[in-house]
């Protein structure tokens, strides 16, 4: 009763937390849609050697999330950052298609590891605003998205710079933390 | 037991490009940042063939990988031709290219917005190119564009092996140079002489590819006879004579003349004069350690301003290390030793290996934190200093030596630091995010 009490005061009034790790390759977007979530608005970025962190508040629930470096030689040190993770939000500039394939590597790389099994997926697809952009749809092709068993994902077209996309990819994330 | 040797195979090429490229780098030509001055670039525009400060790479990120395509030069993995193609250009030459038509006394811009509008009406809108380079253009980086396009999509067997090799090049070739069509087809059939050799290459490889390096081993074997035996240290024929010959012995000839067609001939035969050099150099350069001497000499500030004003880049910036780095939660840490590493070096602050610039951030980020929550206007400028001071060439392994320091250092560090108390301790409270740590620190 005093349990079911307490977890209803939380769940009107507590603030829930999410930890989110943010990954993807370089010069995908990653910095730009942290800050443009903290922000709102653009920041001059610079390529990240490490990582960035920051708290977003939407919808009642804070996300910690966790911009790391996307830099061929630094990306393994991404699983360092996989403990506790509850959302995993990967970038892809839609723009690059040459590196497409690269970017599913790394994504079917992490994926596979244990500390990673229970969080959800979400892709930006970055970059929309780009002549060349392929579409959502193609990106999930591309990434096997739909190929994936026993994960909750959700691909998200957006474009950082103009802020388009960010907030209905934490939407859905919050959707599915609070189910 | 392949997979071994091909990794082997692999990391050899790996050495032998950053061996080349911190050859370039000690260039006189590429001690400086392209767009800026900075002293001392560690990135690298390769599709444009020019070296960059960390700052500019961040701008040149932006304009989109048709236009320009960043690496970094010790932390990101390179294909042959994208090396070559560094080979190919290299700094001062890029400058005639695209800032041939540039203003008598133009002043490089040195703040971020002035230096973005530069860069973008440098190489976005073309303003200042070279006219006759527009013919030519699409010819240099053709082959290297083109195949690299093929290498860039690495591990993707299947896409490479069934690309048809010779007519994707000019389409993405026009694409990435913004060329208009008409004039990159005639010179496309102008120019087919560079495009063959690599193709050999780059065909050669493909059956035997395999997963993430087949790029690299495949253009391995491309290139040559001199890696076939690879476990075997290859005695530093250093990689760019391997370029060399591959485009002086296979196609010497079809090489040459083009590029003396677009630009001056000078410049192409400095250009392959270093090319000599670095070659020699490399042989001794082998080993990482001598590599690390090899660059370690690279940014001692030589006079050769490219004749502009104010050329020396000062840091002006050097009040730049708040911003960023203040985030509260930053100091919780990923809980993980290795994950708290970066920490100190920041949002995208300095390079793996500084050491020295730890210190100094460690030092210096309590106050930005009270100082100035909104990393906004400090974030770009942590670049130019941190750059300016940060000589070394690092291998992976290095990298991870530093690493090491670094957690050290961070360690000591965060034993001053409130915050730190209370790493563990999850991540319920940030909450409200700067004002949090600020509270913290008052």
């Amino acid at each position: 009763m005093g349990l079911s009490l307490s977890s209803l005061f939380n769940r009107l009034f507590g603030k829930k937390n999410m930890r989110i790790l943010m990954v993807g390759l370089d010069a995908a977007g990653k910095t730009t849609i942290l800050y443009k979530l903290k922000l709102g608005e653009i920041v001059t970025t610079i390529p990240t050697i490490g990582f960035n962190v920051e708290s977003v508040e939407y919808k009642n629930i804070s996300f910690t999330v966790w911009d790391v470096g996307g830099q061929d030689k630094i990306r393994p040190l991404w699983r360092h950052y996989f403990q506790n993770t509850q959302g995993l939000i990967f970038v892809v500039d839609s723009n690059d298609r040459e590196r497409l394939a690269e970017s599913k590597d790394e994504l079917t790389k992490m994926l596979q590891e244990d500390e990673l099994r229970d969080a959800l997926l979400l892709v930006f697809a970055n970059k929309q605003d780009l002549p060349n952009a392929m579409s959502c749809a193609d990106i999930t092709t591309a990434l096997g998205l739909q190929n994936m068993r026993n994960r909750k994902w959700y691909i998200q077209g957006a474009t950082a710079t103009q802020g388009t996309g960010l907030y209905e990819g934490l939407d859905w994330l919050s959707s599915e933390l609070s189910k | 037991m392949s997979s071994f040797k091909e990794k082997e195979k692999a990391k050899e090429q790996q050495e032998k490009f950053q061996a080349i490229l911190s050859a370039l780098l000690k260039d006189e030509d590429n001690k400086y940042c392209v767009d800026c001055d900075a002293k001392g670039p560690r990135w690298a525009s390769w599709n444009l063939g020019i070296f960059l400060c960390i700052r500019c790479a961040g701008i040149h990120r932006n304009l989109g990988v048709h236009i320009s395509k960043v690496k970094s030069v010790n932390l990101d993995t390179w294909t042959p031709e994208q090396v070559s193609m560094m080979q190919e250009m290299g700094n001062s030459r890029a400058r005639a290219v695209y800032e041939a038509n540039i203003p008598d006394g133009f002043r490089r811009p040195q703040t971020d917005s002035a230096l973005e509008a530069f860069i973008r009406s440098k190489y976005e809108q073309k303003k200042y190119i070279a006219q006759e380079w527009v013919p030519p253009q699409p010819k240099v980086p053709k082959e290297l564009v083109g195949s690299s396009w093929l290498d860039d999509s690495k591990g993707d067997k299947k896409k490479v092996k069934t690309k048809p090799i010779a007519t994707p090049l000019p389409i993405t070739n026009l694409n990435k140079l913004g060329v208009s069509a008409p004039a990159g087809d005639s010179n496309k059939v102008n120019q087919p002489p560079k495009p063959e050799p690599v193709k050999p290459l780059v065909a050669k490889p493909e059956p035997v590819s395999s997963v993430a390096s087949n790029d690299l081993l495949g253009l391995d074997i491309g290139y040559g006879l001199p890696n076939a035996t690879k476990a075997a240290a290859p005695p530093p024929v250093s990689g760019s004579n391997e370029l060399l010959d591959l485009f002086g012995g296979d196609s010497g000839p079809a090489q040459a003349p083009p590029n003396s067609d677009l630009m001056n001939g000078q410049m192409d035969g400095s250009l392959f004069g270093e090319d000599q050099n670095s070659g020699s150099s490399d042989k001794k350069a082998t080993t990482k350690d001598s590599i690390m001497a090899l660059f370690g000499g690279a940014p001692t500030p030589q006079a050769q301003m490219y004749g502009i004003p104010g050329g020396v880049y000062m840091p002006p910036q050097q009040q730049m290390y708040p911003g960023m780095v203040n985030q509260p939660q930053q100091m919780m840490g990923p809980n993980v030793l290795m994950g708290q590493t970066p920490a100190m070096l920041g949002p995208g602050m300095g390079m793996m290996g500084q050491p020295a610039n730890i210190r100094q951030q460690a030092m210096i980020r309590p106050s930005p934190v009270m100082v100035n929550p909104s990393p906004l206007a400090q974030m770009p400028m942590y670049s130019s200093p941190m750059m300016g001071g940060n000589p070394g060439m690092y291998t992976p392994q290095q990298i991870q030596q530093l690493q090491f320091q670094q957690m050290q250092q961070q360690m000591s560090t965060l034993q001053l630091n409130p915050q730190t108390a209370q790493s563990t301790t999850g991540w319920g409270k940030p909450s409200s995010g700067q004002t949090l740590s600020t509270n913290l620190w008052q």
